[in-house]
């Protein structure tokens, strides 16, 4: 009796319809668990490490059988700590796919693909959305002297206005290089000096200087960023970035795990780089260089196939270009991890169209958060700006200073309501994606007798995928397993003409290699090939 | 019985390493200059140590100078044996972690053994040589040393108690699929004649191109292109264990490079070959890293290596040349010029342009990562042969004939015939493993000292502060201008430029205690012409950026009231000075 009553508990958990708001790091772990409770055979949960600031990094592994001898596919959230939605697509994937995993299509995929989903690599930093003080933290929870000046977490924000949230403030001065928005006065935007145009307002974040040293919240509590703290072209001791390459603790437990996961082909993370909306353009002078800074011409034509892919499934367009700074997952998954490496932010605020019946005009200056701003309030959004209020600071005396503004959070990740269509388009892409995982296979197998007890084999092995067994950069990877082909010979049988095992680099997208040996001996033979990225085969041949 | 004799064999061989320990009476010997005389701890310097040999001598020089040495496990390598570090200062005299310190290890590279030995002789001349050398006693008043013989003490041992080439296993003992086949281990070189060496395989064949050497018959070299050979050379000991018709190509004598796992231009395996999987993958280095972080009076470091006869300085790839500025290339320059006159025979080379492009490695860290100025020392050259240039070549007959006259045929196996299994009849022999790279038992010593001899100058040109002034000028209506002059007297700048560049360590600080009122505090630009720059902020204590290498800084404040003044220095690699007026 307790029992049912129990199961029926996780099953409301685990389908969670009913949440208004995204979720803090307990209720993440509750829904996990709650889909490993009801769905044993398909899923599994595991602790990687704890973050320095005491929580859980999850490894959610989804697949039926022996997962770690099927092509997986990582999916990556909590990239960075204010993109909460980055962690509701990756949890969202999962209940979705597990709920669906009863049906025919799903439990065939299970059966041929792995997910390795990690919910959240940004907990510490993603916390603080949950917390009294909202402020687009991306930082965990490591103590860091972000301006190198001695002192940790000296000069952080400071809520002015005691609303619970970081904002802006504008202090009205001759030097500085802000103007009003000429469409929507409660946007600032940078003065144009080219064109002669003044500024009005300084514009900072809010807070004091509190260590008095002439930087604004320089350096606050938050320490090292997820998506700045991996090795390729890695900043070193930029904010965030850390004095040396993958210094966190849940830094290393995903590398530690994924450079053991040979099965892993792609990575999928959700943050805010973005190669999925627009491809990575083949750059033949950055893809030559010695330390290789751009995708070798194949892998580029993958990323454009799988964006291609993305925004068929997805339907989403106006995406805002991204630039990936160095220290990221989407970078690492390629450049170092050797694998197609795909990144999305899920979401962007929709370029929104002027209102004719408000009698609104097209603006005159494209700004983001004026975009925003208009698009809130067509969907009837409300409460994301803070209307500039005046207040004393100490830092400004006699000056005219005002908090307002924008509110943290709210451009990067769209309220709850309207995520759950974009989990399930997301979902959607993540199958379709695995249903172009590369694919070792055995074909044509074609015997000859030359002699009494001397047998030519010979058959084609080919790739029945549409992606590549090896990113082709990953071919050079020292932590990626070749293909390999080998002769089980037995008793008595001997191969006199060709070789025993063949180490092959990798198979093209539908492509094929062949291959033929002479035996000695009679009976059966058995003939392997497979590679961990494109799954293992044999068959056996009657000599 | 047999047991019985065993026990009576190991009491006697107790019994005769316990005599060794105690030291000769002081009327039995008679000092040569520059050596400890009669030391607490014998070591014999003509033989190398496996791990527990390192730890043990460690562990002596600890217990017999408590005031000099202490001794700590910085971490645990892969296989769980300690990463031992000496700290080596006088005790006695300062905090020493607030003197400008010098870290050394050796050995990071399994099979390049003497590091440790080297590192480890240093240890024991500073402690040993304490109570007579005025010069030892200064020094280890103002200064630290960190002392880590091997930082990969797994693979040392393996290098020692398995079998191994001269150049193998250099990496550590984490298994990896170095084929990628799926398999780990899977065909290790082989053994053949059983006697811990690996050496080289021949086969005679009328097809070869190889014929012995006419002046050493031991040694093989090349026919010329009009003359008919009569051996094939099959390349090191080994078998194809895995049947995959490739021999000796994943073993445990070659994984990984710690040397290419350092948080500095680190690239993955396929752009820098022998890199693990992140910088600091490896449980070794990661410890030294921590220990590193945690010690930011570290401003010189050393790692030694070997072979070759050089004092390398970074950078390690042509991508850093920018890295590595002017003016610490002048520091770089000035002490490495002096290491090439202390150890005859090693030159100073930079390693990107004169060996070759190498990301990740240890020095490289040291230096960008935190600022140290730092060398790598390739150990033995074979110009310590003879004394006059020679190549490292093991066909080169100069190693012949030095072994045949010097070592007595020692380090050579003689060839001789065995079955194998895929070539049928070959032939085993070739240079042990201890010869071409490790030095000769006698040349040990010498080399040793010399190295330390740099090592000890390296460390003595770290930052040494004083405050050299302090100045009071009256400036009416109750106000005082209170001057200091910080002066470094040695090479080193507190930053290097890099480290300046950078951040990576705080600014030093110089505070004013008074009894009087700091109104402004103010760091000078040209004393003659009276320019400042004024600090706001805390005026007490002035943040100066540099106190660079033979010169000074000036400070000044303007103080209401006051009289009796206080100045104190802090740096995190300079240390601290202090005086009062």
């Amino acid at each position: 009796m307790r029992k049912l009553l129990f199961t029926a508990l996780v099953c409301c958990a685990a389908g969670s319809v009913l949440a208004q708001d995204y979720s803090n790091t307990a209720e993440q772990a509750n829904r996990l668990n709650a889909l490993v409770k009801a769905y044993p055979q398909s899923a599994s949960l595991k602790s990687l490490t704890k973050t320095n600031g005491g929580k859980d990094i999850w490894l959610l592994t989804i697949g039926s059988g022996k997962t770690e001898n099927k092509p997986a596919i990582a999916v990556i959230g909590g990239v960075e700590g204010n993109h909460l939605l980055g962690t509701e697509l990756a949890i969202g994937f999962a209940e979705q796919l597990l709920k669906a995993s009863g049906t025919d299509s799903i439990k065939n995929l299970l059966s041929r693909t792995t997910y390795y989903v990690f919910p959240n690599m940004s907990p510490d930093a993603m916390e603080q959305y949950f917390s009294k003080l909202r402020n687009g933290r991306t930082g965990n929870a490591t103590a860091t002297d972000d301006d190198r000046d001695g002192k940790t977490d000296e000069d952080g924000w400071d809520d002015l206005d005691g609303d619970g949230k970081i904002t802006f403030l504008r202090v009205e001065s001759v030097t500085g290089d802000y103007k009003v928005h000429p469409d929507d006065a409660r946007v600032l935007i940078k003065a144009d000096i080219s064109k002669g145009e003044k500024g009005k307002y300084k514009l900072l974040t809010e807070g004091i200087d509190n260590d008095k040293d002439g930087h604004f919240n320089e350096d606050g509590e938050g320490g090292m960023a997820f998506n700045k703290n991996l090795t390729y072209n890695h900043k070193t001791f930029a904010p965030g970035a850390g004095d040396y390459p993958a210094s966190e603790k849940e830094t290393r437990a995903m590398l530690d795990f994924l450079y053991d996961a040979f099965n892993v082909y792609a990575v999928v993370s959700f943050g805010t780089n973005n190669n999925l909306s627009n491809p990575i353009p083949y750059n033949p002078q950055a893809a030559a260089q010695r330390i290789v800074a751009g995708l070798l011409e194949p892998d580029a034509k993958v990323n454009g196939m799988v964006s291609d892919l993305y925004n068929k499934v997805t339907g989403t367009k106006d995406a805002p270009r991204s630039n990936v700074t160095g220290g990221d997952v989407l970078s690492w998954g390629y450049f170092h991890y050797g694998r197609y490496s795909f990144s999305t932010p899920g979401w962007w605020v929709p370029k929104a169209r002027p209102d004719t019946a408000k009698k609104e005009k097209a603006f005159t200056v494209e700004d983001v958060t004026a975009n925003y701003l208009r698009w809130a309030s067509q969907q009837g959004i409300t409460n994301t700006f803070t209307e500039w209020k005046t207040i004393q600071h100490p830092d400004f005396p006699g000056q005219k200073v005002e908090v307002g503004g924008i509110d943290p959070y709210v451009m990067m990740n769209p309220p709850y309501k309207m995520v759950e269509p974009v989990v399930k388009k997301h979902t959607e892409f993540l199958v379709k994606l695995a249903s172009h995982q590369p694919e070792i296979s055995i074909e044509n197998l074609k015997t000859e007798k030359l002699a009494n007890g001397l047998t030519r084999v010979s058959l084609d092995l080919i790739n029945k995928g549409g992606l590549s067994t090896h990113s082709k950069l990953g071919e050079r990877s020292y932590f990626i397993k070749k293909i390999k082909l080998a002769v089980q010979t037995s008793g008595k049988q001997e191969v006199v003409g060709g070789r025993k095992i063949h180490l092959l680099n990798s198979i093209d997208a539908n492509g094929s290699e062949s291959f033929s040996w002479v035996i000695k001996g009679t009976g059966k033979l058995v003939i392997e090939a497979g590679c961990p990225t494109a799954g293992n085969t044999s068959i056996e041949v009657n000599l | 019985m047999k047991r019985f004799s065993k026990k009576i064999l190991t009491s006697l061989l107790v019994l005769i390493t316990g005599m060794t320990v105690h030291a000769q009476l002081p009327n039995q010997v008679f000092k040569a200059a520059g050596s400890p005389v009669n030391p607490k701890v014998t070591v014999t310097w003509n033989r190398y140590y496996d791990h527990a040999g390192i730890s043990e001598i460690c562990k002596k020089i600890a217990a017999a100078y408590p005031d000099l040495a202490k001794l700590q496990s910085i971490g645990k390598s892969f296989e769980g044996r300690d990463l031992w570090c000496l700290t080596i200062t006088d005790f006695k005299k300062g905090n020493p972690d607030r003197k400008p310190g010098m870290y050394i290890d050796g050995n990071i590279h399994s099979n390049e053994i003497q590091g440790a030995e080297f590192a480890l002789y240093t240890a024991w001349y500073l402690t040993e040589s304490f109570g007579d050398t005025k010069f030892i006693q200064e020094l280890l008043e103002d200064k630290v040393f960190y002392i880590v013989p091997t930082i990969n003490p797994d693979a040392r041992d393996s290098y020692m108690h398995k079998p191994n080439t001269g150049s193998s296993p250099r990496s550590g003992v984490i298994p990896v699929d170095n084929d990628g086949d799926g398999q780990v281990n899977e065909d290790s070189y082989d053994d053949i004649n059983n006697d811990g060496h690996i050496t080289m395989m021949r086969r005679k064949n009328p097809n070869g191109r190889w014929k012995l050497d006419p002046k050493d018959s031991r040694n093989m070299i090349q026919v010329g292109p009009d003359e008919k050979g009569e051996y094939e050379l099959l390349g090191i000991e080994g078998i194809d264990n895995d049947g995959d018709g490739r021999v000796n190509e994943d073993g445990y004598t070659f994984e990984y490079d710690p040397n290419r796992d350092w948080g500095w231009g680190w690239q993955p395996n396929y752009i820098q070959n022998g890199a693990y999987k992140y910088p600091f993958s490896l449980p070794e280095n990661r410890a030294v890293m921590e220990f590193v972080m945690k010690h930011p009076n570290i401003a010189a470091a050393q790692s030694f290596h070997n072979a070759g006869g050089m004092i390398l300085r970074g950078p390690g790839g042509q991508e850093d040349i920018g890295t590595y500025n002017a003016q610490d290339i002048a520091v770089y320059d000035a002490i490495a010029k002096k290491g090439e006159e202390l150890i005859p025979g090693y030159k100073y080379l930079v390693v990107y342009k004169d060996l070759y492009s190498a990301y990740g490695g240890e020095l490289d860290w040291f230096y960008a990562g935190r600022g140290i100025y730092t060398y790598s020392n390739e150990l033995w050259t074979p110009y310590l042969m003879y004394m006059r240039d020679a190549t490292r070549d093991p066909f080169d007959n100069a190693s012949f004939s030095f072994d045949r006259y010097l070592l007595f045929q020692d380090a050579f196996v003689p060839w001789k015939e065995y079955d194998h299994p895929q070539y049928g009849k070959i032939e085993v022999g070739g240079m042990k493993k201890n010869f071409g790279r490790a030095h000769p038992g006698f040349l040990l010593e010498s080399d040793a000292h010399r190295n330390m001899a740099f090592s000890i100058y390296h460390c003595f040109h770290t930052p040494k502060l004083e405050v050299s002034e302090i100045t009071e000028k009256d400036l009416g209506d109750g106000l005082k201008e209170v001057t200091a002059v910080i002066y470094n007297g040695r090479l080193m700048p507190t930053h290097s430029s890099q480290d300046a560049k950078n951040k990576i360590e705080r600014p030093d600080y110089i505070t004013l205690t008074t009894s009087g009122k700091i109104l402004s505090g103010m760091q000078v630009e040209n004393r003659d012409l009276n320019l400042s720059k004024e600090q706001t902020n805390n005026p007490q204590t002035i943040e100066v950026p540099n106190i660079p290498g033979l010169g000074s800084v000036t400070v000044k404040w303007i103080v209401q009231g006051g009289g009796k003044y206080t100045v104190n220095v802090d740096s995190k690699k300079g240390g601290t000075a202090s005086a009062s007026k």
